[in-house]
């Protein structure tokens, strides 16, 4: 994940706490998890300011179910959705799922 | 309105060690003091030149298989190498260049001393580069200036002392990029490699679309370069004027130049702008040029260390178009219909996707399927997908199918077909602009005449928001077709035009007397 | 009353996936305050 936005996230996270969700909009599934690890556990990479800084924060695909539930359906037909037709839309929320299940804390409750 | 595309190049230098040192990626690590594990490890994972001129999306890159022969290919391109005879230094575009003699070229594009070179190191690259068919003798001669020729002792002053970064090869110093100035961030020495590089990239890349066109340097009219770097010092941070600094290493001193840009949409543009100038007749012809990033080298190569895998973000790569006066003889680009995003359509995929390739083709009273092939987006996907980034160009060719299903030109059903038959595969180093769209020219061009195609699309999109000036992102495509064959004129002997001529100076006599 | 009503959205878009200012205008009437919307290139 760029610099400046690890560090955007951290001072949010900081400031917020887990009233933060982060929506993430990434095309590919391995891509997605990284960057869902990055906000719960931190930086896998070691190299931004997330490196060893877990915020746990709640994480979610834009294609999750519940994020999906809760968009515009005028703005998200207008948007978003050629995109569902492009990529993988379950295998993109079950990657960030995943990594939510095992770091985040105060998820949306289903 | 249309011009003709009369010749194109394609080029690679083969650059690990300058990029496993001043890529953005290691060179950032390496300043953070982070990453110790990856940059050791790094080094590890570089390919040989002779394996880089194997790996088929290079050869495909230079022209040295043709694009469908690489389509054909099975994927898993670095775990089949091509064989020898396949292997070439030259395609039928342009050549993959080692790094010793891309250095030597970095050299002989200097004009300000900034490139010292130990002196057997210079001598040895420059009786190299003078076996390179488009390396001209005046560029042979200016490795060996004795000004930018220097003992390592003084090399190594420069570096420790005065800012300056070592160029190696093998693993040793044989070289430096000295800084341009004291305090100015614009003028360091890593900007200036940057640029410096850059230009010698384009040097190469013009000097092939020199050769591949037969015009003598002296005729070419204009020059316009279309990279993503920046040359300036504090007070005009990219104030250019690449093009120009090309064209004269080139030889080509009737021409004049400017620099053209817009992130990863820059060369579209240039195309354009170069297109539109020749069709007004405003320039005889342009030279649509671009050299390559050192930044961009091992950009993702993190992702591909930790997985073991070859960093294969080593070459620096250029590219040069040649647009002439349509004559009906050549592939075309047509004027007429252009993709133009626009402030308002928003930055939604549709809405660009639409802007690019929907409205054009609607305007042209054209249909999806009547592209032949579109050219989004040609980043290498052997290299993004291990880094999360995924397919890029399958997803930008995903993108145009799924539009056409939306605007009801195809079937859902009929998605995989229409991406198979009517989508590209990707084969260009992350260079940034250099994969937006325009390593297709060449091939579309080829696959005209042979009559294999009638009309490609090229696409290139920005991400404008990576200045920080606009959130908007950016896109441009037009369209390459056969040319429709004129009607040869009706010709005109050498006495028809003597006696026009005489009649007229008779009538200028008559009016003098 | 929305499951993101009150809550603090953070948004990290991609160029080739979904950029952040499309989520944006999904989300923008969701009850939540969107603090930051970004979007990444990778290429």
């Amino acid at each position: 994940m760029d610099l400046q936005n690890q560090q955007r996230v951290k001072d949010a996270g900081e400031k917020y706490g887990t009233d933060c969700v982060v929506i993430l909009g990434s095309s590919d599934a391995e891509g997605a998890e990284i960057y869902a690890e990055t906000v719960t556990a931190g930086d896998p990479t070691y190299a931004g300011p997330l490196a060893g800084v877990s915020l746990e924060l709640p994480v979610y695909h834009v294609f999750d179910p519940i994020i999906r539930a809760e968009c515009d359906p005028a703005a998200w037909e207008e948007q978003i959705s050629m995109m569902e037709m492009v990529l993988d839309p379950d295998a993109l929320a079950e990657a960030v799922k995943g990594m939510r299940e095992q770091y985040s804390k105060d998820v949306i409750e289903e | 309105m249309k011009v003709g595309i009369k010749s194109y190049s394609y080029c690679l230098n083969h650059a690990p060690e300058t990029g496993s040192h001043y890529g953005g990626t290691p060179y950032e690590a390496f300043h953070s003091g982070k990453e110790q594990e990856f940059l050791d490890a790094l080094p590890k994972h570089l390919q040989s030149y002779d394996s880089a001129r194997h790996y088929a999306p290079n050869q495909t890159y230079i022209g040295g298989i043709s694009y469908e022969e690489f389509e054909a290919l099975p994927s898993g391109w670095v775990n089949n190498p091509l064989p020898d005879e396949k292997a070439n230094r030259y395609g039928k575009f342009g050549e993959i260049m080692p790094e010793d003699e891309f250095l030597g070229l970095i050299s002989a594009c200097d004009e300000f001393e900034l490139v010292w070179l130990e002196k057997s190191f210079a001598e040895a690259v420059s009786a190299k580069l003078a076996q390179d068919p488009v390396i001209t003798e005046a560029i042979v001669k200016r490795v060996v200036r004795p000004k930018n020729m220097h003992e390592l002792a003084e090399i190594d002053t420069e570096v420790k002392d005065r800012d300056g970064l070592y160029l190696y090869h093998d693993g040793k110093p044989v070289g430096c990029v000295r800084s341009g100035h004291p305090t100015d961030q614009c003028l360091t020495a890593h900007v200036l490699l940057e640029n410096l590089a850059g230009k010698a990239s384009g040097v190469l890349a013009l000097l092939h679309l020199l050769k591949n066109s037969g015009l003598d340097p002296k005729d070419l009219d204009f020059v316009i370069e279309c990279s993503e770097e920046g040359a300036g010092d504090v007070g005009q941070r990219a104030g250019g004027n690449f093009a120009k600094a090309i064209a004269e290493v080139a030889g080509c001193v009737n021409a004049s130049g400017c620099d053209v840009r817009g992130f990863c949409a820059g060369p579209v543009n240039a195309m354009i702008n170069a297109a539109a100038q020749v069709a007004s007749g405003a320039r005889k012809n342009i030279a649509v040029v671009a050299g390559g990033s050192i930044p961009k080298l091992f950009m993702n190569a993190r992702d591909h260390v930790k997985k073991g895998l070859i960093a294969l973000e080593d070459c620096v790569g250029s590219f040069g178009v040649l647009l002439v006066p349509d004559d009906g003889t050549m592939p075309v680009m047509r004027l007429d219909v252009l993709g133009k995003h626009t402030v308002g359509a928003g930055g939604a995929p549709q809405a660009v996707t639409s802007a690019l390739t929907f409205e054009p083709l609607q305007a042209a009273g054209l249909t999806f399927a009547d592209v032949d092939r579109y050219a989004p987006e040609l980043q290498n996907h052997e290299i993004t997908e291990p880094a999360g980034a995924g397919n890029v160009p399958l997803a930008n060719i995903k993108m145009i199918a799924a539009l056409a299903v939306m605007k009801k030109a195809i079937e859902k059903s009929e998605m995989m077909n229409f991406i198979k038959k009517h989508g590209t595969i990707g084969y260009a180093p992350t260079q940034g602009h250099i994969p937006a769209g325009v390593p297709f020219i060449g091939p579309a061009c080829e696959l005209i005449n042979e009559g294999k195609i009638k009309r490609s699309m090229i696409i290139g999109k920005g991400s404008l928001f990576l200045a920080r000036l606009t959130n908007l992102a950016d896109g441009a495509s037009f369209l390459i077709e056969a040319p429709e064959k004129v009607e040869a004129p009706a010709t005109v002997s050498k006495d028809d035009i003597k006696a026009m001529i005489l009649e007229v100076l008779g009538e200028v006599a008559g009016k003098l007397a | 009353m929305g499951k993101l009503a009150g809550k603090k959205l953070l948004l990290l878009g991609e160029r080739d996936g979904v950029p952040g200012p499309a989520m944006e205008a999904c989300l923008k009437d969701s009850g939540a305050e969107i603090i930051f919307s970004a979007t990444e290139c990778f290429v």
